[in-house]
């Protein structure tokens, strides 16, 4: 197996009395599509900031390719909120730019084609995007990158089944396998076809990391039908 | 690093800058022509009929306005830049920023110089025009070199000579815009990390707090120093002191902004 690219020891992250993460310790070996299914609360956007570096652990320790949070991991990962974090005054174009000043890993003339592909003049300003359009072409210049590791929060939460389909055709466009992608989703139906290995977080506590191939060849059901029964209300 | 952030940084303001900027000359200019307006037809104030008058008083209130628009420029450029400082680190659009491969220092560091640099031109132009204004309707009895010593403070104003006084104005200018940007952007970084809630309102309060603080520090310091010694070297020496220990605040607290947007801030 080749060395991993991610590792949480003991991860640990409280606001306040709340715990939101309880001493996760997982190891994602590189080349890898990793689930990271839970329902929402199980702290999969918790774990994902932390590793992404804007949030900061109460106890234990992230390692991204060895590093610690910070600007070495920073320009290894690729990291996808669920959230939209364009400026509204600036143009699709100066996003690109921006991701091609400060990202070394980043292939301008993919993230043009793919922008092309989409339809998305790179002209227009973000403030006259639709959210779903916003939402795209955040993954589109995330996708661009060549990192070694991807953190994709929810890319397809909220959006209807056509853009799932082509957000899950992007990912999978754009992932080269050497890399590695860590998508945290509770839709697991749309992804399970597409993922390697998935770990399981319930309340903060990781259930199960293992190969989809468990589910599918040992316990001879389906990842979705996995989780639906597992976190049955 | 720390070029591309400014130059991004710069982008991103110039416009609503030079917006503040022109508006400021176009009032300042306005301002003066009133003042003038005002010294011309105050002359026929006694022997002529209500026109001059009221011409006199509207140009008085036109020119006050034209002084407020300019204050309001300046005060509305530094709103503008500490505001954009907490929406690009602390909001949604801090996970742009926060992810980008730079050390928190570069990035808070990037933010404060051209804040900086921009508030300080826009101070340097305010204190210009005020100080035409205030010559134009002191009929020459404040000089322009008198009124940018003036914004040097007790240093300033203390009898140490015009060259003295314009240079202690210059300092001062750039001395407090980096006291003031600095204690935003430490209040800012510290109300994103203390309050759960009401960050904004929490920072508010952090920087009025710590600004009234250190204003009782400086009065009760001046007071000691000046009580029983009054004299032009006192007050040069305390206006010395003053802009000295407002220059340490300024890099304390920019420290204290990286520091905490470092080890401490969580994007919710």
């Amino acid at each position: 197996m080749d060395a991993p690219v991610l590792v949480c020891s003991g991860l640990t992250k409280a606001y306040g009395p709340t715990v939101a993460l309880d001493r996760l310790t997982i190891s994602v070996p590189a080349g890898r599509i990793v689930g990271l299914l839970g329902p929402n609360g199980s702290g999969k956007t918790t774990l994902l900031k932390m590793i992404a570096g804007v949030a900061h652990p109460t106890a234990g320790e992230v390692r991204v390719a060895g590093w610690a949070p910070g600007p070495e991991s920073k320009a290894l990962v690729s990291y996808l909120p669920e959230r939209p974090y364009f400026s509204r005054s600036m143009r699709v174009r100066d996003m690109v730019a921006y991701f091609a000043d400060f990202y070394a890993d980043f292939d301008r003339a993919l993230a043009l084609d793919m922008l092309q592909h989409l339809g998305v003049n790179p002209a227009s300003p973000c403030s006259a995007l639709s959210k779903g359009t916003v939402e795209k072409v955040q993954l589109v210049l995330v996708m661009a990158r060549h990192a070694a590791l991807y953190l994709l929060d929810e890319p397809i939460g909220g959006v209807d089944p056509a853009a799932r389909d082509y957000i899950l055709q992007t990912i999978i466009r754009g992932y080269r396998p050497q890399s590695t992608i860590l998508l945290s989703t509770h839709l697991v139906r749309d992804v399970e076809a597409v993922l390697d290995d998935f770990i399981l977080l319930r309340y903060g506590q990781m259930l199960l990391h293992a190969p989809v191939g468990y589910v599918t060849c040992e316990l001879g059901t389906t990842l979705d039908a996995y989780f639906r029964e597992e976190f049955r209300c | 690093m720390l070029g591309k952030l400014m130059g991004a940084e710069w982008r991103a303001l110039w416009k609503p800058a030079a917006i503040l900027f022109g508006i400021m000359v176009v009032a300042g200019c306005a301002g003066i022509a009133c003042f003038n307006g005002v010294e011309v037809t105050s002359g026929y104030y006694t022997s002529s009929t209500s026109f001059f008058s009221n011409a006199s008083v509207t140009l008085l209130m036109a020119s006050l306005f034209c002084g407020f628009l300019v204050w309001a420029s300046l005060a509305a450029l530094y709103v503008y830049v500490v505001v954009r400082f907490y929406r690009t680190m602390f909001t949604d659009e801090g996970y742009l920023t926060l992810t980008l491969p730079v050390p928190a220092a570069t990035l808070v560091l990037a933010k404060f110089l051209v804040a900086f640099l921009l508030v300080v031109a826009a101070s340097y132009l305010s204190t210009v025009l005020f100080s035409a204004m205030m010559t134009t309707v002191s009929s020459g009895e404040l000089s322009l070199t008198w009124m940018i010593g003036a914004a040097g403070g007790m240093a300033g104003v203390a009898d140490i000579g015009s060259a003295g006084s314009v240079l202690a104005g210059i300092v001062n200018v750039i001395v407090m815009a980096a006291y003031n940007l600095g204690l935003a952007f430490a209040a800012l970084s510290l109300g994103a990390w203390w309050a759960s809630r009401h960050k904004v309102a929490a920072a508010v309060g952090l920087y009025l707090g710590a600004s009234w603080l250190l204003s009782l520090v400086f009065s009760v310091f001046g007071v000691i120093l000046l009580f029983d010694s009054y004299s032009s070297v006192a007050m040069t020496v305390f206006g010395i002191v003053q802009m000295a220990f407002s220059a340490a605040v300024a890099v304390g607290a920019v420290a204290l902004a990286i520091y905490v947007v470092k080890n401490k801030v969580d994007l919710s």
